[in-house]
């Protein structure tokens, strides 16, 4: 195949699916077995809603709007109302199946799940929402549909969690729309159980002057399957999406986001960092793609991976598809196991392996998790990467405070200036 | 340790890395609050003692022993060993992005001493020590030794000994790489250090500049993997009149 060929040929692909057509991606994906399309759980959800909203409430100050157990679904925000997919307006429907053509994952939640959350927050109002989703051995599927007016603000964070050890999934959509000279800040934490395939997918259009920053932890699941993409649809729009794995036990996902800047000065950065072992398996394929006539636009992405041993696997894939010339962009890859003369020196000072191990983890994601900008949702996370590490366990909800685990030092004001934005373990 | 003072032992060590035999038969005893200097020149094998001492995990013992208040530590982790009270003061400190050197430090206060230590007593004495060592800047909110000069990265080391406060400290090449001032800042502090905590020493160098501001009790010249020569002052004179050659005929 000659280069006009191969480029038409890429051309082509890319026009009919933007994603997973690619000749790199069919070659590294994760498969969802066909198993988990068709489950039939008898149980509610794994844990008892009550108990984890308590225990998120105690030890991590997190109050939660919108509940989602199993089939139950309850919204206490005003922000956020429940419609059923039966008796939603065409419009939505027609929405979520446009922004996925082809796609079996959409069809799928789409065909499964009955109802949908829909955020609203109007002209210049400013909303805070908290979601907890907690799926059984029956799945859960749900859409959520934000929309943010022109110079709205919102704070949205989705925890999803599952004590349940037998085979169940969790299928979810986020559409949103950010109007101009608006703020987005969006949080997602995976924690679902060992057994649970995760579906996730999420595409974000940002208007003229407006800011996303969006935060994704997978650490739960089976096999973990993440779509997203964002559009920088208006001028001078920006956006930031940060995405930390840490894959233990077989673990397997697959984490796939696109960023295309659509139109001038805009700007996106994406960074994905992977925390791996014992057998786990990654895909990053991050991609950046600036559209003709975003001139003056900035894309990044950047993955990084840190192997723990010699049998987790990473296939780390950024991509850039570049339509203007005026533009900024760069993309970059790396991959790293423990280094051992690393290990000697933190050693050499009587901390023990597996705090060094965690000291070295901390080390190369601390600096993602301190982006969460919301507080509560930086210190559930931080806990559960923390015990995960420790435990290698999958899918529970942490019971220690977060303050056990991960503590901003505050002796005094002058120690608070010393040690500000640092944490440490105990 | 019963209150009494620690010795380390080194009875007839043969160190090998990646097959090739580095130290070839080194005896070497240290007590703490002693003075030991340790000389020689390149390639002598005297920064693979320090790692064996400390338990690097690339170096192998193939025959001898070394011992603490008489009892063998050759199986014994390196964070163990760390615990028992020994330090190495690396020549070329690693540098860890992304880990701060005040939480790691106050991490490792925290292995080494338990929980003996307040927070806020530890941060007044990393400030205290960090201001006696002369650094400029903020300290804490730096990586660990990630994108510090030579002479910073030294000084670190030097923050570390003054805060874990180990009763035996191998002190590799301190010197190196440092101008005058700052030699004589990092001997000043490590004298000081010493003197508080009753530290025993164990300073490796090549040169003898460091020594006009520190006073070493025992002096050893290791060539080729042995020590050839003990003795005191006299023999720091010998170096400096005549070179290592002297020692290798």
């Amino acid at each position: 195949m000659d280069y006009n060929e191969f480029k038409r040929e890429s051309e082509r692909q890319f026009a009919e699916q933007p994603q997973e057509g690619r000749d790199m991606y069919k070659r590294n994906f994760i498969k969802i077995p066909e198993e988990y399309f068709t489950l039939n759980g008898k149980s509610k959800s794994g844990q008892h809603a009550d108990m984890v909203i308590k225990a998120l409430k105690d030890n991590f100050g997190i109050y939660f709007d919108v509940i989602i157990d199993g089939k139950d679904i309850l919204s206490t925000s005003r922000f956020a109302k429940i419609v059923d997919m039966a008796d939603a307006d065409s419009g939505l429907l027609k929405i979520l199946l446009e922004k996925y053509p082809n796609n079996k994952f959409a069809a799928l939640i789409n065909s499964k799940s009955q109802k949908a959350v829909v955020i609203t927050v109007k002209k210049g109002e400013s909303a805070k929402i908290n979601a907890l989703v907690l799926n059984g051995e029956d799945p859960v599927y749900v859409q959520f549909v934000v929309n943010v007016e022109d110079e709205g603000n919102i704070e949205f964070f989705q925890f999803f969690c599952s004590g349940v050890k037998e085979k169940s999934a969790t299928g979810i959509i986020n559409i949103a729309d950010i109007g101009r000279n608006a703020n987005a800040n969006f949080i997602a934490v995976h924690n679902e159980g060992s057994e649970t395939a995760v579906m996730n997918l999420h595409h974000t259009e940002i208007g003229e002057c407006s800011r996303l920053s969006q935060h994704f932890v997978f650490t739960g699941g089976s096999h973990v399957k993440s779509m997203g993409k964002v559009k920088l649809r208006g001028q001078l729009s920006e956006s930031e999406t940060n995405e930390i794995v840490e894959a233990v036990l077989d673990q397997k996902m697959d984490v796939n986001t696109e960023i295309v800047n659509a139109s001038k000065g805009s700007a996106g950065i994406l960074e994905s960092k992977a925390v791996l072992s014992d057998n786990s398996v990654c895909m990053l394929k991050g991609f950046a793609t600036i559209e003709e006539g975003a001139t003056g636009s900035r894309s990044l992405v950047k993955e990084s991976s840190l192997l723990m041993d010699n049998t987790a696997r990473i296939e780390s894939i950024p991509g850039m598809a570049i339509r203007e010339d005026d533009v900024k962009a760069t993309h970059s890859a790396s991959t790293a196991p423990i280094d051992e003369e690393n290990l000697f020196y933190l050693l050499s000072r009587g901390v023990d392996r597996n705090s060094a191990m965690k000291l070295m983890v901390d080390g190369f994601i601390g600096g993602s998790v301190l982006k969460i900008g919301d507080d509560e949702a930086r210190g559930l996370a931080a806990s559960i990467i923390y015990e995960k590490l420790k435990n290698k366990s999958i899918g529970l909800t942490p019971e220690n405070k977060a303050d056990t685990v991960y503590e901003v030092v505050r002796a005094d004001e002058k120690a608070e200036d010393m040690l500000r934005e640092h944490y440490k373990y105990r | 340790m019963n209150g009494e003072n620690m010795k380390l032992e080194i009875r007839n060590l043969h160190v090998s890395a990646e097959g090739k035999e580095i130290i070839k038969g080194l005896s070497l005893d240290i007590n703490e609050g002693e003075f030991h200097v340790l000389m020689g020149p390149n390639g002598s094998g005297k920064t693979t003692l320090g790692k064996a001492i400390m338990g690097h995990p690339k170096l192998k013992i193939t025959e001898g022993d070394m011992l603490v208040d008489g009892k063998s530590i050759l199986n014994m982790k390196t964070d163990d060993r760390a615990k028992l009270g020994i330090f190495l003061l690396f020549q070329n400190p690693i540098e860890v992005d992304g880990i701060g050197f005040a939480n790691f430090l106050h991490s490792a206060n925290g292995a080494m001493h338990g929980n003996t230590v307040t927070t806020s007593d530890f941060l007044k004495e990393f400030k205290e020590t960090s201001e006696k060592l002369k650094f400029s800047g903020n300290m804490a909110q730096r990586s660990l030794n990630a994108g510090f000069s030579g002479g910073e990265k030294k000084k670190g080391e030097v923050l570390q000994m003054a805060i874990l406060k180990p009763k035996i400290a191998i002190l590799d090449e301190p010197d190196s790489g440092l101008d005058v001032d700052a030699i004589k800042i990092v001997a000043e502090n490590v004298n000081e250090i010493a003197k508080r905590n009753n530290t025993g020493i164990l300073l490796i160098t090549h040169y003898s500049r460091i020594l006009n501001y520190m006073k070493p009790v025992f002096t050893h010249v290791m060539i080729n993997g042995r020590i050839v020569a003990n003795g005191g002052a006299e023999i720091i004179k010998a170096v400096e009149s005549h070179g290592y050659e002297a020692f290798t005929k």
